[in-house]
């Protein structure tokens, strides 16, 4: 049994070095489409990772966490534009930026429950967006065009590209961590009943926080990222709902609470996207969202479920039958 | 008995939920390595008074202390690195992780300084051993009985090193046989020096292991006592035990 385990788990290792080697060598052989495609794949993997982090792990839905996705373009933006910094620091800057920010407002904010935490971390994200359009500092309504990056399209293609991939590892790294150590318990403890958790010595607070800031670090890092990337920024791209909610999509059809689940979910749904979104443009939406329902009935543990399992109607029977309303 | 130390004291200690008056004046004293039963009939303010014990409503009057630290105004998280640990009457499975991870996280959080994840898979080896649910550590909880839950519980509030153990009905919904296993377990943690607060309805539990027994009725206290005083009172045969218990017990 133990040494089963043992050989599925070098397998797994194997299957992901090769992935790893596959991507790095990727934008040397891909045309400029697909390589712009796949730092997009990357960047929403990054982006439900994070989600993962505090809305899988920790419970917390925080649906309006493209709050820090255009707090750290915007920090990109106005340190690039206005004060004349390099990429980098800026880059940095967002990061922390939006890190320091969720600490400030998760400690309120963190307070709430379920819905109610969902809805004001949406509100936290239109009063950005507000905020960013009344000030002229930002650019206000017209957004700030950001430096073009030197060097021409194919290299700015190959430095996004290994930018995103870097982030994603980074994040997918950072996940693989706390899922091993005390704080992943913490958060699915918390996620699960808080209450008996601070009974079991759990001090929530730190905890949720941290989660959140976690979570705020790389959104933020992946804003700045890409307002650099398409040079131009402006609050109803800064500042979307609908991204948020694509992100939650990725996280629960690959796998909430997994360390790869929603990287695999982030691919699957930019890639099925990329193919449908050019010839049904009307409906694919649709087929998404289909594919979301299918997906929530016979695997509720996500594409994940999938991993490793013989297939047995049953199991999906079992999903059908616990899941139905 | 006398010359024993008191580890838990309460003295006036009262919850109102608006007008309710769940628990009202309650003076007592759990001394260091005894195992106190609380008993009464439903709603009489036994998890209520556990609850303010470990913090998770705070006091409307009164005072709880704990090894000669005040528990009034602490967080439940507190109270539990203070070395109170704690076993739900519904059981509060943290959902997703395996029994094993249950009762980790008790491990992992009940003492500040055992924050090692492999140092505490191997420490959590030996508790599940000693409730005997080493057979299932790698079961979601969901996949497993309701005495093994109960025993899941007992576990995940012993992983935490404590002091004092407070007991929720862990015998409610189990058959003979467990009921008496797990009797065994409740006084071989006892003989491990850790004092036990239990609330339990299985007479024979509470007869069985208990050295000293206070009853609640409608929030109040009506009797304090060894386990054959509380049977013959006829305050507690009246408001609680039946007519029946004290003829049969008497015998």
């Amino acid at each position: 049994m133990s040494e089963r385990e043992s050989r599925r788990r070098r397998l797994y290792v194997y299957i992901g070095l090769a992935v790893f080697a596959l991507l790095v060598v990727a934008p040397f052989f891909l045309r400029g489409y697909w390589v712009r495609v796949l730092t997009n794949m990357f960047m929403f993997a990054i982006l439900a990772e994070s989600v993962n982090i505090i809305a899988g792990y920790c419970g917390y839905l925080a649906l309006g966490n493209m709050l820090f996705f255009g707090m750290g373009s915007y920090i990109v933006a106005v340190l690039m534009v206005k004060l004349g910094l390099p990429f980098f620091p800026a880059f940095i800057a967002a990061g922390l930026g939006s890190c320091v920010f969720s600490v400030l407002v998760g400690l309120p904010i963190l307070r709430l429950k379920s819905q109610y935490f969902l809805t004001g971390t949406v509100g936290l994200m239109k009063l950005l967006e507000e905020i960013v359009r009344n000030i002229t500092f930002t650019g206000g309504g017209q957004g700030l065009t950001l430096p073009i990056f030197p060097g021409g399209p194919q290299a700015a293609n190959i430095f996004f590209y290994f930018c995103m991939f870097g982030l994603m590892m980074a994040v997918v790294g950072a996940t693989l961590f706390i899922s091993k150590s005390h704080l992943g318990y913490a958060f699915l403890s918390i996620k699960s009943d808080e209450q008996a958790a601070s009974v079991m010595g759990i001090n929530p607070t730190p905890y949720k926080t941290i989660a959140w800031a976690i979570s705020a670090l790389f959104t933020g890092m992946t804003g700045g990222l890409y307002a650099y990337w398409m040079s131009y920024i402006d609050p109803v791209e800064a500042f979307q709902i609908a991204p948020s909610i694509k992100m939650y999509l990725m996280m629960t059809l690959g796998g909430s609470a997994t360390v790869i689940g929603p990287v695999l979910g982030a691919f699957f749904v930019e890639f099925i996207s990329e193919l449908v979104w050019g010839r049904f443009l009307e409906i694919h939406f649709l087929i998404l969202g289909l594919i979301l329902v299918l997906v929530v009935i016979f695997a509720p543990k996500g594409l994940i479920g999938f991993v490793g399992k013989r297939f047995k109607l049953s199991d999906y029977l079992k999903g059908i039958r616990q899941n139905r309303v | 008995m006398s010359n024993a130390r008191a580890i838990l004291k309460g003295v006036g200690v009262t919850k109102l939920f608006g007008g309710l008056r769940a628990v009202e004046d309650v003076d007592f004293q759990v001394e260091e390595g005894e195992v106190f039963g609380l008993i009464g009939p439903n709603g009489a303010g036994k998890t209520t008074l556990l609850n303010l014990i470990s913090g998770i409503y705070p006091l409307s009057r009164g005072e709880i202390s704990f090894c000669d630290h005040r528990l009034n105004g602490l967080k439940a998280h507190q109270i539990a690195h203070l070395g109170i640990g704690r076993a739900f009457q519904i059981v509060r499975a943290f959902e997703g992780l395996s029994v094993m991870e249950n009762v980790l996280v008790g491990h992992l959080f009940g003492s500040p300084k055992s924050r090692n994840v492999r140092k505490g898979l191997s420490e959590v080896e030996k508790v599940l051993a000693f409730v005997k649910l080493e057979a299932k550590k790698k079961f979601r909880t969901s996949e497993t009985t309701i005495g093994d839950k109960k025993r899941m519980e007992l576990a995940r509030a012993l992983a935490m090193h404590p002091k004092l153990l407070l007991l929720d009905e862990v015998m409610a919904g189990l058959n003979h046989r467990e009921i008496d296993e797990l009797m065994d377990v409740i006084r071989a943690i006892n003989h491990m020096g850790i004092t036990i607060v239990m609330i339990e309805h299985v007479m024979k539990a509470v007869m069985g292991v208990c050295k000293r027994i206070m009853v609640l009725h409608h929030g109040r206290r009506i009797a304090l006592g060894t386990p054959m005083e509380i049977a013959n009172n006829q305050d507690v045969i009246k408001s609680y035990l039946g007519e029946r218990f004290s003829q049969l017990n008497l015998k």
